[in-house]
């Protein structure tokens, strides 16, 4: 009986131990997919913003008449953004979400493919500051608005003119 | 015999425990560690193995954390006509031209085309089995862009409509990648031009070569060399 109560012990001791050496294996390789990622870090430093005339060479509105624009203007969003993590990092578009001070949702201008059809989207190399700019299509009159950038805390940005 | 627990004298060879409160003894008179406190004592081992390992999943994080986030690497700068040594190689940029391409009907329009000539040399030692080339990219200070790979650049020299019978064309040479400058056998001297895209109004930039260190699964960036350029406007 009592030979028998320790072979149990033992047992539960090995299992454990065991556990305990797979779970630091699983950890560990769940580390690189959570902690490895840009998406994780957020690498604006700065932004600026002004209205533009008109819709920029190389954008379009991505859904022509779902949307009415008049009395829209576009305003041109200009991010710094600095590279913080030990992996090139590539924009395509698409860094923020926006919203008036309502919190409707606005949108932004989509890149022309044929335009950018032989440039790669903007690359951010580690260490190395670039500067990226988004158009976003705002009621006129509009003084702010509010971004929440798709990398980082998504902590939130209050843009002013 | 005297028991070591309650003081009781008996005869060992006839009882082989104390018949006073039961406590086991072995064949050389030693009190043996009762059932109890071998459960206890492999209890507070378990929890020291699973405290090891709670402690060793944090030091593992705070490691990947700091490997991944820590931007630091060792920053150097070449003259055109200058060797350098990256990645194993020995480098040197020789000179950067914008190419005539007003009779090309493949370009993007407000961009011009930089031809970046380099020679790259065997490397004075061997490469160590942890560096791996990096991204390899031109910047103005603003944007960075990344080399053109053959098939893009096919499409953008593509030949417009000839004028006053000539044949528009532009040959681009030959034409280096990330590849061909990380590839582990290089013997002997090459001569290529790493092709870029850049805004017209940009005058000046610098072309830079990355050179990583894989650790831990990560491949860390350990050293630039960038290379300021001024364009010439070449011939077609």
């Amino acid at each position: 009986m009592k030979n028998r109560a320790k072979i149990v012990f033992l047992i539960f001791y090995v299992v454990v131990i065991c556990g305990c050496g797979v779970f630091y294996l699983a950890y560990g390789r769940r580390l690189y997919r959570n902690i490895c990622t840009p998406q994780a870090y957020s690498p604006i430093t700065g932004y600026s913003a002004e209205i533009v005339d008109g819709i920029p060479e190389g954008y379009e509105y991505g859904v022509p008449g779902y949307k009415a624009t008049d009395g829209m203007k576009v305003m041109e969003i200009t991010y710094k953004l600095r590279g913080v993590v030990n992996e090139p990092i590539e924009f395509t578009g698409g860094l923020c979400d926006y919203y008036d001070a309502d919190g409707e949702c606005l949108d932004a201008l989509d890149r022309d493919p044929a335009y950018w059809a032989y440039i790669d989207g903007t690359v951010l190399p580690p260490g190395e500051n670039v500067i990226y700019r988004e158009y976003v299509l705002v009621p006129e009159g509009t003084e702010s608005i509010r971004a929440y950038p798709s990398m980082g805390e998504n902590e939130e940005l209050l843009i002013e003119l | 015999m005297k028991c070591g627990k309650c003081g009781k004298q008996f005869d060992e060879a006839v009882n082989g425990i104390c018949p006073m409160c039961g406590q086991p003894y072995s064949r050389t008179g030693r009190r043996l560690i009762s059932g109890d406190r071998g459960i206890r004592r492999g209890m507070v081992l378990l929890l020291l193995v699973i405290a090891a390992t709670a402690a060793a999943c944090n030091m593992k994080k705070r490691h990947i954390a700091g490997l991944y986030q820590i931007v630091d690497f060792e920053s150097e700068t070449a003259e055109t006509g200058q060797m350098f040594q990256i990645n194993g190689r020995r480098l040197k940029v020789e000179k950067a031209e914008v190419v005539d391409t007003s009779a090309l009907s493949g370009m993007p329009k407000d961009q011009k085309l930089i031809a970046v000539k380099v020679s790259l040399m065997p490397g004075d030692g061997k490469r160590s089995i942890t560096t791996e080339p990096g991204m390899i990219y031109l910047s103005d200070g603003c944007i960075c862009r990344q080399w053109l790979d053959e098939r893009t650049l096919d499409r953008i020299l593509s030949p417009g409509e000839p004028s006053d019978g000539e044949e528009a064309d532009y040959s681009p040479g030959e034409v280096l990648t990330e590849y061909d400058y990380a590839d582990d056998v290089l013997l002997t001297e090459r001569r290529g031009t790493f092709y870029f895209l850049m805004d017209e109004e940009v005058q000046t930039a610098s072309i830079s070569f990355d050179q990583l260190r894989r650790e831990d699964g990560i491949s860390v960036l350990e050293k630039r060399v960038s290379v300021p350029l001024s364009f010439e406007e070449g011939t077609p």
